[in-house]
C-alpha cells in the first residue's frame, strides 16, 4: 500500500486483505544522531535525520522552510475509542514529528482472561485486537514510506492476558510496549502471583522480539494526592521491574524507565523534579529512560498544560532522556482531540529545537542543595526497599499498604494502594508444572521439556507461529452489531457523497469549539456564552474552560458543541488559487534590475496603511525583494501618478483605493488605464490596484493588469510584477 | 502453535478442567498428534470433541 500525500487514507485498502497482511518489520528503531547536522541557515547539535515530508512549525517559514528532528524518540498517545478513525490521526502525527505511536487500550481489556477478536469499539481507548493490530501496523507501514523514517507501534501488556497479547505483538510487528507486573497488581487488581507468573512469560517473547519494554512506575504520581511526595517509591517501582526483567532475559538497551516530573506551576517545577529526573538517571544508568509529561496537575486551561509540558521537555533534555512522550494538552478536559496530538507534538519538538546544544550552554552543579537533594533522594528510594525485604517482601508490602502512600518515605499516610496477596483477578489459577511439563513453542520462560536439547522447541512440527507465521489463525470478527465495516458504513457514504462535517475526535463527529469573552461577572458571563453558542446554531454546548479575567469585567470561556452541517464539496466556491514564485526567485530577479514602482492612494483618499504594508521593508513589503519603492502620497491624481512615472522609467503604477461609494473605486482604475493608453504608456507600464473591496476579477474588469483585496501580502504583489515584468 | 485464540482457550480450559495444565496444554496436543499419526489442528480438535482423553501420553 502506497500513500499519495494528496490523497485521504483510503481506508477499504487498509481493510481488505487483512488476512494475508504481514508486517514488514520487527523490533524497536531509534533515531540516529547527526553530529553538527547542518540544516538550513543553522548547525544543530542534537538532531537525528530529516523526514521527507513532514508540517514544519510555523516560524519555519523563516528559515527556508527547515524541520529539523530532535534525535530523541516522540511519541503520541492515541486512543479515540474507535482505531479506524485512529489511523488517519497518526498520519498527522507522523508529519509533525511523531515516531512512537502509543494507542492506548480500552479500560476494561485487563480484566478479560485471553485475546479479543474482531474490532468493537472501546470506551476511554481501543480494544486491542489481532485484526485492529494489523490494520494499524499496515497503516503505520504507509504512513512511515510517506514520512521517510519508520514508525514504533506500541500498546500495553498487561491484565490477566498478558502473555497472549504479547504473542500477538511479536506475531504483528508492534514495537515497544508496557510491561510491569506491579501495575497490574495496583491498578487493576490483578493477583500479585499471577501478575508476576505472567511478567515473566511476556518478558521473554518482548525480549526475544525485540520489542521495547516501557515500565509502569510513572503512574503513580498520576494517582496519589502529593505526587511528588512518591519519588522515593518510584524508584523502587523501577527497580523492581528492571530486576525482574533482567532476571527474565532482557537486556539493558529494551528496558525503557517510565517518569514523570512529578509537578507543574505554581509549585517550584525544576527546584522539585530535577533532582529526582537526576538522580534516577544515575541510579539506573544504562537503562533507557522515557520522559513522560506531567498529567496529574492538568486543568482545563491548555495553554496552562502546555507551559508545564514545555518545562517538562526542558527537564527531558537537562536529565536527560532517549524518549520524549507528549501529552495532549486537552487531555485535563476531555478525550484527546485529534489536533491536540498535534499540538502536543509541536509544543515538544519547538522546546527541543529551542534548546538544541543546551549542554554547551550549561551544567548542573555538582555540590549545594542541589546535590544534597539527588543523593537524599536515592538514600530514601534505598531504605523503603530495605524496609520490604525486612518485612518479608513485595507482596506482604502491597498488602500492607505501602504503595502509592502520599507520604514522603519514611513518612506515612496511611492512604496507600491495599491489595490481597490472596486476592485479585485470576487469583488461584497459577499451576505448578509438572516434571514432564512441556510446550513445543518458543520464546516460552521457564522448565520446558521441548527447550532442554539443541534446536527450537517446536522443531517436532514444523514451527510455532514466531517461527512460521503462516500458521497464524486470522479471525476477522467476532461480533457482528459492533465491526469496522458497520461503524464505517456512514463515514465511507459521505465521504463518496462529497460531504464534509467538522470533527474533533471521531469521522465527521461535527463538534466544534469556540472561544468567547463576556464582559461580566463570571455566572452571568457563563450562562450568556452558552446562550451565545446556542444562537451560533450549536447543539448541547458545554463550558469546557472558564478563565476569569477580572471578577467584575469578565471572562474568557471555550465552548464545545455540535454543528449539524455536512458541507457539499462540489458546492464550495473555490477560488482561484495562483501558485507564487518562490522569494529568492522573485529576489534574484528584481535585485540587479531595481525595477521602479510608483504608488500612491488615489482620489479623494487619506487612507494609506494597506498600500505601505505592500511596499515597506518593515512589514515584509516589496521592497525587500530589491524594488525600488516611491510612495507619492494620499489623494494624488492619475496624471501625476504617470507624470512620475514617466520620469522615473517606472515599470509599474500601484494604486491604493478604498473609498468605494458609488463605484468611485472602479472609475479610479478606469481613469488611471484611459489616461496611460492615452499617453501611450501603458504597454510600457504594469498597472495594479488593491484595496479592501477590490478583486483581482474587478480589477481586471476596469483595466488594471491585476487587482489585490484584503489581506494581501507583499509576497502576492512582487510575484505577480516580477511575472508581468518578464512578459513585457 | 497455529490454533485460534478461540480456539486455544477452549483447550486450556478442558485440559484444566481435567487438572492436567501442569502437563503443559501443547505438550499434551503435539505428543496426542505424534502418537496418533495426525497434525497438531486435527488433535486439538479430537480433544475438544471428547475423543482421545484417554489416550493422553502422561
Amino acid at each position: 500500500m502506497r500513500l499519495d500525500p494528496d490523497r485521504k487514507l483510503d481506508l477499504e485498502e487498509v481493510l481488505s486483505d487483512l488476512d494475508q497482511y504481514r508486517p514488514k518489520r520487527k523490533g524497536w528503531v531509534w533515531r540516529q544522531k547527526i553530529a553538527d547536522h547542518r540544516i538550513g541557515p543553522f548547525v544543530y547539535k542534537d538532531t537525528a535525520e530529516n523526514l521527507e515530508r513532514s508540517v514544519p512549525l510555523p516560524a519555519a517559514s523563516h528559515f527556508g522552510g527547515i524541520d529539523p528532528q530532535a534525535d530523541v524518540v516522540v511519541t503520541t498517545e492515541i486512543a479515540s475509542g474507535r482505531f479506524e478513525d485512529d489511523l488517519r490521526r497518526m498520519r498527522m502525527a507522523a508529519w509533525h514529528g511523531a515516531d512512537h505511536i502509543m494507542v492506548i487500550r480500552t479500560t476494561g481489556q485487563s480484566h478479560i482472561d485471553g485475546l479479543i477478536e474482531g474490532t468493537p469499539e472501546g470506551i476511554g481507548g481501543v480494544p486491542i485486537t489481532r485484526k485492529q493490530v494489523r490494520a494499524t501496523r499496515k497503516a503505520l507501514d504507509a504512513i512511515e514510506e510517506e514520512v521517510g523514517r519508520p514508525i514504533n507501534f506500541h500498546s500495553y501488556v498487561s491484565g490477566v492476558a498478558g502473555p497472549e497479547i504479547a504473542v500477538l505483538f511479536a506475531e504483528e510487528g508492534v514495537n515497544g510496549a508496557h510491561q510491569d507486573p506491579q501495575y497490574n497488581v495496583l491498578y487493576r487488581d490483578v493477583n500479585m502471583h499471577r501478575s508476576f507468573v505472567d511478567a515473566a512469560e511476556s518478558k521473554k517473547l518482548l525480549a526475544d522480539g525485540n520489542i521495547l519494554q516501557l515500565d509502569g512506575a510513572h503512574n503513580a504520581n498520576a494517582t496519589a494526592r502529593e505526587a511528588w511526595k512518591v519519588t522515593p517509591e518510584l524508584f523502587v517501582q523501577h527497580a523492581i521491574n528492571t530486576a525482574y526483567s533482567r532476571g527474565v532475559g532482557m537486556s539493558a538497551e529494551q528496558i525503557a524507565l517510565s517518569t514523570v516530573p512529578p509537578t507543574a506551576p505554581p509549585a517550584p517545577k525544576l527546584r522539585l523534579d530535577l533532582p529526582y529526573a537526576v538522580a534516577l538517571r544515575e541510579l539506573f544508568e544504562g537503562y533507557k529512560f522515557r520522559a513522560q509529561q506531567n498529567t496529574r496537575y492538568m486543568e482545563a486551561d491548555t495553554m496552562e498544560t502546555t507551559v508545564t509540558h514545555v518545562l517538562d521537555t526542558l527537564i527531558s533534555r537537562l536529565a536527560p532522556s532517549d524518549i520524549q512522550s507528549t501529552i495532549t494538552p486537552d487531555e485535563g478536559r476531555n478525550i484527546p482531540w485529534h489536533y491536540n496530538n498535534v499540538a502536543g507534538l509541536n509544543a515538544a519538538r519547538q522546546t527541543l529545537m529551542g534548546i538544541d546544544g543546551i549542554d554547551e550552554l550549561l551544567e548542573l552543579r555538582g555540590d549545594g542543595a542541589f546535590r544534597r537533594q539527588v543523593r537524599e533522594l536515592k538514600e530514601r528510594a534505598v531504605l523503603f526497599l530495605q524496609e520490604i525485604l525486612d518485612d518479608g517482601g513485595y507482596y506482604e508490602a502491597v498488602g500492607a499498604g505501602q504503595f502509592v502512600d502520599s507520604g514522603y518515605y519514611p513518612a506515612r499516610s496511611a492512604d496507600g494502594i491495599v491489595r490481597d496477596p490472596a486476592g485479585g483477578d485470576g487469583a488461584g489459577t497459577v499451576i505448578r508444572r509438572e516434571p514432564d511439563y512441556g510446550a513445543p513453542v518458543c520464546s516460552h520462560f521457564g522448565d520446558n521439556v521441548y527447550a532442554q536439547g539443541p534446536g527450537k522447541p517446536c522443531a517436532a512440527y514444523g514451527g510455532c507461529t514466531l517461527c512460521d507465521d503462516s500458521i497464524i489463525q486470522y479471525i476477522d470478527e467476532v461480533d457482528s452489531s459492533d465491526t469496522v465495516t458497520e461503524r464505517l458504513r456512514s463515514p465511507l457514504a459521505d465521504r463518496a457523497a462529497g460531504l464534509l462535517r467538522p470533527e474533533v475526535e471521531k469521522h465527521g463527529d461535527g463538534v466544534v469549539c469556540v472561544t468567547l469573552f463576556v464582559p461580566a461577572a463570571p455566572d452571568i458571563a457563563e450562562a450568556a456564552a452558552l446562550e451565545m453558542a446556542r444562537h451560533m446554531g450549536l447543539a448541547e454546548p458545554e463550558i469546557m474552560s472558564r478563565r476569569i479575567m477580572h471578577p467584575a469585567e469578565g471572562s474568557v470561556f471555550e465552548i464545545k458543541g455540535l454543528l449539524d452541517l455536512a458541507i457539499e464539496i462540489g458546492q464550495l466556491p473555490m477560488p482561484d488559487k495562483k501558485a507564487l514564485l518562490p522569494e529568492t526567485e522573485i529576489e534574484s530577479w528584481a535585485r540587479p534590475r531595481k525595477p521602479v514602482v510608483i504608488a500612491a492612494t488615489v482620489g479623494e483618499d487619506e487612507h494609506s496603511v494597506g498600500l505601505h504594508e505592500i511596499l515597506d521593508i518593515k512589514h515584509g513589503g516589496i521592497e525587500k525583494y530589491g524594488f525600488r519603492c516611491r510612495f507619492l502620497g494620499t489623494s494624488v491624481s492619475a496624471e501625476h501618478l504617470l507624470d512620475v512615472a514617466e520620469e522615473t522609467g517606472a515599470s509599474a503604477v500601484l494604486i491604493s483605493t478604498i473609498v468605494t461609494h458609488e463605484h468611485v473605486h472602479e472609475q479610479q482604475m478606469r481613469e488611471l488605464d484611459a489616461l496611460a493608453r492615452k499617453r501611450g504608456l501603458r504597454e510600457k507600464l504594469v498597472l495594479i490596484a488593491g484595496g479592501a473591496q477590490v478583486s483581482d476579477e474587478l480589477a481586471r474588469a476596469s483595466g488594471m493588469d491585476a487587482g489585490f483585496g484584503r489581506g494581501t501580502k507583499g509576497h502576492d504583489v512582487a510575484s505577480f510584477l516580477v511575472a508581468a515584468m518578464r512578459e513585457k | 502453535m497455529g490454533f485460534s485464540s478461540i480456539e486455544a482457550k477452549e483447550l486450556v480450559d478442558a485440559i484444566s478442567e481435567r487438572h492436567l495444565l501442569g502437563h503443559g496444554a501443547g505438550r499434551l496436543v503435539l505428543e496426542l498428534a505424534k502418537s496418533k499419526g495426525i497434525d497438531i489442528r486435527a488433535a486439538g480438535g479430537e480433544l475438544l470433541a471428547g475423543r482421545y482423553w484417554d489416550d493422553l501420553p502422561l
